[in-house]
């Protein structure tokens, strides 16, 4: 009995260190896929309030283009020890880890058709190579054993975020999805850790 | 390792202490010229200096600290029109504003935001512009982008706003 259990903590553990087996990752986003967004403290969450706006806004580059993307994971292509491995390996100033917000692709164009939103948001299929470089999709295939971080995706808004002045319709983009990821906050217990030891990460209805 | 800048500045402790132990440093000379300051009770003082002081502890940071932190460091102006906003809202409005409601957001502007019961007014402050939404607040104008803004005067739609909010 101890040596079954051994081997099946021992197989579960072998299965979470490595992505499903080699699946092509469709570049279509399908509405019900399941998206899963890094989450770093004290900057996109406080212990007092929960998520804060700024977890689904783009961070503050001097590259416009770059102003428009939120970085995300498409678990249904990957797995979440994957997914940690890859958010570990990111390394932001008096930052740290914290876990991970999850919410369906579909989410997205359910905020676009809410009356009073200025600002609209898309899914974007955006693999990178172990550099953190963006690969072409045009005419290659990605599939989910390939080196680097093959199950990135974006939330990609229509504007870009303006420095120095308000970005209300940013913002009330931004807490919309934080009432749809209400449920669906996951901190991690183990954060310096490799590997994802918790019960699964998927949405979970409000 | 650096200590993290944005979380929790002891602004909880600061409401605790006694009014005699707070350090006012209101700077808006504006403020004290254009108003009778005597005709204030004391608690407006003291709830405006925890504030404003909750403000001026960000102007602490210098901007290697602001970047390391991830955060583009807000101008000169932008510190100046979230401390005139404070001073030149009306008094009953300040107690729905907790200081650690007070935030910078990584792309140099502020956003403060008021809680009465379950209505939200939260605002953000720019170099020269000031945004906001509302949460539950029966308006015709229940946001905005961005109002051009100087913290002498207040756009009516906000003031309209706050009237909502406590209506």
């Amino acid at each position: 009995m101890i040596v079954i259990a051994f081997l099946k903590k021992f197989w579960t553990h072998l299965m979470g260190c490595f992505p499903k087996n080699r699946i092509e990752i469709p570049t279509h986003i399908d509405d019900n896929e399941t998206i899963i967004r890094a989450i770093f403290h004290p900057i996109f969450v406080s212990s007092k309030k929960g998520l804060k706006f700024q977890a689904f806004l783009p961070g503050k580059s001097d590259d416009a283009e770059q102003r428009k993307r939120v970085s995300v994971y498409r678990k249904n292509y990957s797995t979440d020890s994957a997914c940690k491995n890859s958010a570990i390996s990111i390394k932001m100033n008096q930052q740290s880890y914290y876990g991970f917000a999850a919410f369906m692709s579909k989410h997205i164009s359910n905020i676009n058709e809410l009356a009073g939103m200025t600002v609209q948001a898309k899914m974007a299929f955006t693999p990178m190579d172990i550099s953190n470089k963006y690969i072409e999709i045009q005419n290659n295939k990605i599939y989910t054993t390939d080196k680097g971080i093959p199950m990135h995706a974006e939330i990609v808004y229509n504007k870009e975020i303006e420095l120095d002045n308000p970005n209300t319709g940013h913002r009330l983009y931004a807490d919309k999805l934080i009432e749809i990821t209400k449920n669906s906050v996951y901190k991690d217990i183990e954060p310096l850790l490799p590997n994802w030891h918790q019960e699964e990460i998927k949405w979970k209805e409000i | 390792m650096l200590i993290l800048p944005f979380i929790n500045p002891n602004s909880l402790e600061s409401l605790i202490k006694p009014i005699s132990q707070q350090v006012v440093t209101i700077k808006s000379n504006e403020y004290i010229e254009k108003e009778d300051f005597e005709l204030y009770s004391p608690i407006k003082f003291e709830i405006l200096s925890i504030l404003v002081n909750q403000v001026d502890k960000y102007c602490d940071f210098n901007e290697d600290q602001w970047e390391h932190s991830g955060y583009k460091m807000p101008g000169v102006s932008t510190f100046s029109n979230v401390k005139g906003f404070l001073c030149t809202l009306p008094e009953k409005y300040l107690f729905y504003l907790s200081p650690d409601d007070i935030e910078p957001t990584p792309y140099g502007t502020f956003v403060l935001e008021f809680n009465y019961n379950d209505k939200v007014i939260s605002l953000e402050i720019g170099k020269d512009k000031i945004g906001y939404y509302t949460k539950n607040i029966n308006l015709i104008k229940p946001q905005s982008e961005g109002i051009d803004f100087d913290s002498n005067s207040l756009p009516q739609e906000i003031l309209d706003a706050f009237d909502g909010m406590l209506s």
